[in-house]
C-alpha cells in the first residue's frame, strides 16, 4: 500500500516530458529513496491516462486497454512514494478524479493524496499548445486558433481541450478540491532568464527527489519550433492531410522532422502571443494569481511567474517571411533525403538477407528426400495408397504434421 | 459526487426514466473529447448530451453475461447448382447475397459466375463505412470521403472496375457479370437469370447512417474496453438496436463531391469497356448531386436515437467501473 501518491497532472509545456524521462530511466535511484514511478514503457503512464479519461489518440488508444488498472494496481501494491505524472490527466473530469484517487489509495484510507500542476504564464501557453496542435497534424491557422480559444463558449473541440488542460484554478479545483490545500502543490515555470536548473530544482523539492540523484536519462524533451517552422510543419500538414497514416506521421514527421531537425539549431523568431492577447492575457493570468493566492495551496516558486514577462516581439506565423520558411524547408528537405537514402539502404540490405534466405529455402526443397516428401503430401488428397503412405510416414515421426 | 448538467439534462431528455437509468446517467464519467464538466449556465450542445448518453450505453454494454446469440446454421451447397460469387460492396450486392441464400444457394464451387453488383458510389461508400465501423472504427462519415479524395483512391472493395478484372484473371472468358440494376427487384431478377436461381425478396444492405455514426461514436468510447463489449452492439444481443433499415443514405459530402462526381465517371468508364458482361446502365455509379439531400449526419439525429437506446435498455446495476 503507498503511503504517499502524488498526482502530477500537468501542464503541458512546462517540462514534463523532460521530468517524465528521468523518472523512467532511474528506477533503481528512486526505489533508493523510498520512491516509485510505476510504469513499464516510457509512455505507459499516457495510456493510462487514456484508458481513464477514454480518450481516442490517432489509434495509440487501442494499446491501453486496462491500462489504468495496472497502474492503479502498482500504485498500491508500492509501501512507499509512488508517482503519477502525465500532462493529459489535467483534463480529467471531476468524476474521472474521484475515480483515479479512489483506485490508487488503499481500501478504507490511509494513502496521503498530493496533487501538483506545474503551471507557466499564459503568453507562453498559448503559442506552445497551437504549436502542439500543428505536431498534432491540425491545420488550424493561428488566427483561428486563438479566436477559438477566446470563444466564451468553448464549445469547440480545441477550445475545450486548450482549457482542459490549461485553466489552471479549474483543474486544481478539480484535482485538489476534496483535498488539504497543503496537499496541492503549485509549481512555477521561471521566466525567461532564470538559472536553468531552477525549475529542475523545483521539481525534486516538492517530490521530495534528491535533485541531482537523476542522472540516467536520454535528454528526451519537447522542444519549441520558431515562427517559420511552425508555419511550414502546418502547410505540410495540409499537403499530407489523410494521406499519411498516423503512425507514420509521427515517425517521419513529429519525430524526425520536427523534433530531430527543424527544432535544432533554430535562430528565427519565436511563438509569441498579438498585443491585443497579450493584455487579455495578462488580466487572465492575474486574476488567476490572485485566485491560487486566496486557495492558500503550497506554492513551489512564485505567483508572480504567472503573470507574462515583457512581451516578444509579434511575428504572425499565418504570414512568415517566405524565405525563411524556404530556408526552414531546404534544412528539412535535406534531412529528409538523408533519411530517404539511408533507409533505402536498409531495404537493399533487407533485399540481400531475404534472397539469400529464398536459396537457401530453395536448395532444401531440391533435396530428393524433400521431393518425394511434397509429391507424398500432394498426392494425398486423392491416391489412397499415398495417404495411407504419408500416414505411415507421419506415424514413424511421431506427430501429426508435415 | 454531483452530476454535471449535461447528465440532467439528459435525464430529463429521457422523460422519466426508471431510477437505475437515472443513476447509470448521473454516476457515468464522460470520457472522450470535449467540454469538462459544463456548467451551470453553460449552453448545452447536442455533443455535450451526445457525449453522456454514449458514456452511459458504453458503461451498460460492459456489464457481464451478454444474451446469448444463436448460431447461423451451416447449409451446404449442392453439387447440382451453378456455382457463384456476389463480388462488390453495394447494397444490392447484399440485397442479392440475401435473396440467393434464402433460395437455398451457398457462394462458392469451382469455376463460378461472378456476379460484380454495383450502386450509386455514395450508396457503395455507406455500406463500406458501416463495414468499417462494424470493424471497430471510429471514423466520420465526412472524414472517410476527405481520405478517399486526399488520397485519390477508392476503396478496393468499392472500385469495381478493379474487382472484376481481379476475377477475370480467375475464371473463365464470359463468366465475370457486372449489375447495374435501377430496382432491388431488377438486380435480383438479372442475379436469379445468371445463376439459374429464383431468389426471393431482399432488402438492400442496412447501413443506416444514424446508426452507424452512433457505432461509431460506441466504438470510441469502448476503445480501451474488452472487443466483446463492443462486439455485442455490432451482432451480439445488442446489434438489434443499431441495425434499423437503411432510410437514406447520407449524400457525398459536398467539399469532396466535386471529385466523387470525377471518379465515378473514370469507374464507368473503366467498367464499360472491361472483358465482361455489362448489365444496366453503370453510369448508375454516379453519386447523387441532389441539392436536398443530407451530407452528414446531425448530431441532433444521432442523440435522437442515442436517447431511444437508452429508453429502450432493461436491466438495472451493477455495471462495472466506467
Amino acid at each position: 500500500m503507498a503511503d504517499r501518491v502524488i498526482m502530477h497532472v500537468g501542464a503541458p509545456k512546462t517540462g514534463t516530458s523532460f521530468l517524465q524521462d528521468r523518472l523512467f530511466h532511474n528506477p533503481e535511484v528512486l526505489a533508493a529513496q523510498g520512491i516509485r514511478y510505476p510504469v513499464d514503457r516510457a509512455d505507459g503512464q499516457f495510456l493510462a491516462a487514456l484508458d481513464l479519461m477514454q480518450l481516442t489518440w490517432g489509434g495509440l488508444e487501442k494499446q491501453a486497454g486496462g491500462a489504468w488498472d495496472r497502474l492503479a494496481e502498482a500504485v498500491r501494491s508500492w509501501p512507499g512514494t509512488a508517482i503519477v505524472s502525465h500532462e493529459i490527466l489535467g483534463y480529467a473530469s471531476r468524476a474521472h478524479v474521484r475515480r483515479a484517487l479512489e483506485s490508487l489509495s488503499a481500501p478504507g484510507g490511509g494513502t496521503e493524496v498530493h496533487v501538483v500542476l506545474s503551471v507557466r504564464d499564459l503568453a507562453r501557453q498559448i503559442p506552445a499548445e497551437w504549436q502542439e496542435n500543428v505536431k498534432h497534424r491540425r491545420l488550424v491557422t493561428y488566427g483561428e486558433f486563438l479566436d477559438q480559444i477566446r470563444d466564451p463558449d468553448r464549445t469547440s473541440t480545441l477550445a475545450s481541450w486548450f482549457w482542459g488542460v490549461q485553466e489552471v484554478p479549474e483543474i486544481l479545483d478539480r484535482w485538489g478540491g476534496e483535498l488539504p490545500p497543503e496537499q496541492v502543490h503549485v509549481v512555477t515555470v521561471p521566466h525567461p532568464g532564470a538559472p536553468r536548473d531552477l525549475l529542475w530544482e523545483r521539481f525534486m523539492g516538492v517530490l521530495g527527489i534528491e535533485p541531482t540523484s537523476l542522472a540516467e536519462g536520454t535528454d528526451r524533451a519537447n522542444p519549441s519550433l520558431g515562427v517559420p517552422e511552425t508555419a511550414l510543419v502546418r502547410r505540410l500538414n495540409e499537403r499530407l492531410r489523410d494521406v499519411v497514416p498516423n503512425e507514420r506521421y509521427r515517425q517521419f514527421v513529429r519525430e524526425y522532422l520536427v523534433h530531430q531537425t527543424l527544432s535544432r539549431g533554430q535562430t528565427s523568431a519565436r511563438l509569441s502571443v498579438p498585443p491585443d492577447v497579450f493584455v487579455w492575457a495578462d488580466e487572465l493570468s492575474r486574476s488567476w494569481r490572485d485566485h491560487l493566492s486566496a486557495r492558500g495551496y503550497d506554492v513551489v516558486g512564485d505567483l508572480d511567474e504567472l503573470v507574462p514577462a515583457a512581451p516578444l516581439p509579434w511575428v504572425d506565423p499565418d504570414h512568415p517571411d517566405p524565405t525563411e520558411v524556404a530556408e526552414v524547408g531546404l534544412k528539412g528537405l535535406d534531412a529528409m533525403v538523408r533519411e530517404a537514402a539511408r533507409l533505402r539502404d536498409v531495404e537493399i540490405e533487407l533485399h540481400e538477407v531475404i534472397g539469400n534466405l529464398q536459396e537457401g529455402i530453395a536448395r532444401f526443397e531440391r533435396r530428393p528426400t524433400e521431393r518425394v516428401k511434397r509429391r507424398l503430401v500432394r498426392e494425398a488428397g486423392t491416391n489412397p495408397v499415398a495417404k495411407a503412405g504419408l500416414g505411415a510416414y507421419r506415424a514413424l515421426l511421431g506427430k501429426n504434421s508435415r | 459526487m454531483p452530476a454535471t448538467a449535461a447528465q440532467r439534462e439528459v435525464v430529463r431528455r429521457l422523460d422519466g426514466p426508471a431510477p437505475w437509468l437515472s443513476e447509470l446517467v448521473l454516476t457515468t464519467p464522460v470520457g472522450g473529447r470535449g467540454r469538462v464538466d459544463p456548467g451551470e449556465g453553460d449552453r448545452l450542445t447536442d455533443r455535450d448530451l451526445l457525449r453522456v448518453c454514449v458514456a452511459a450505453l458504453a458503461r451498460w454494454s460492459r456489464t457481464s453475461a451478454p444474451a446469448p446469440v444463436p448460431a447461423t446454421p451451416r447449409v451446404l451447397r449442392r453439387p447440382w447448382h451453378r456455382a457463384f460469387v456476389v463480388a462488390g460492396l453495394s447494397p444490392h450486392a447484399h440485397a442479392v447475397r440475401t435473396a440467393l441464400a434464402g433460395a437455398g444457394r451457398v457462394e462458392g464451387g469451382r469455376r463460378p459466375t461472378v456476379l460484380v453488383v454495383g450502386g450509386p458510389l455514395d450508396a457503395m461508400v455507406a455500406v463500406h463505412w458501416r463495414r468499417r465501423v462494424e470493424r471497430g472504427a471510429g471514423l466520420r462519415w465526412r472524414r472517410l470521403w476527405a481520405e478517399m479524395a486526399a488520397r485519390g483512391v477508392l476503396p478496393r472493395v468499392v472500385d469495381l472496375a478493379a474487382v472484376a478484372e481481379e476475377w477475370t484473371q480467375r475464371v473463365p472468358s464470359g463468366s465475370v457479370h457486372v449489375l447495374f440494376g435501377g430496382s432491388t427487384d431488377e438486380v435480383l431478377a438479372l442475379a436469379g437469370d445468371l445463376v439459374g436461381a429464383s431468389p426471393g425478396d431482399a432488402e438492400p444492405a442496412r447501413a443506416n447512417a444514424v446508426d452507424t455514426d452512433l457505432l461509431r461514436l460506441l466504438n470510441q468510447a469502448l476503445a480501451t474496453a474488452p472487443a466483446a463489449s463492443r462486439l455485442r452492439w455490432v451482432d451480439g444481443d445488442l446489434a438489434g438496436h443499431l441495425h434499423r433499415p437503411w432510410t437514406r443514405a447520407p449524400g457525398t459530402p459536398t467539399h469532396e463531391l466535386e471529385w466523387a462526381v470525377a471518379r465515378a465517371g473514370t469507374l464507368a468508364d473503366a467498367l464499360g469497356s472491361g472483358p465482361w458482361q455489362v448489365h444496366g446502365d453503370v453510369r448508375r455509379v454516379v453519386p447523387s448531386t441532389d441539392a436536398g439531400l443530407a451530407r452528414s449526419v446531425p448530431p441532433a439525429e444521432t442523440l435522437a436515437l442515442a436517447l431511444e437506446v437508452l429508453t429502450s435498455l432493461e436491466g438495472g446495476p451493477p455495471w462495472p467501473t466506467a
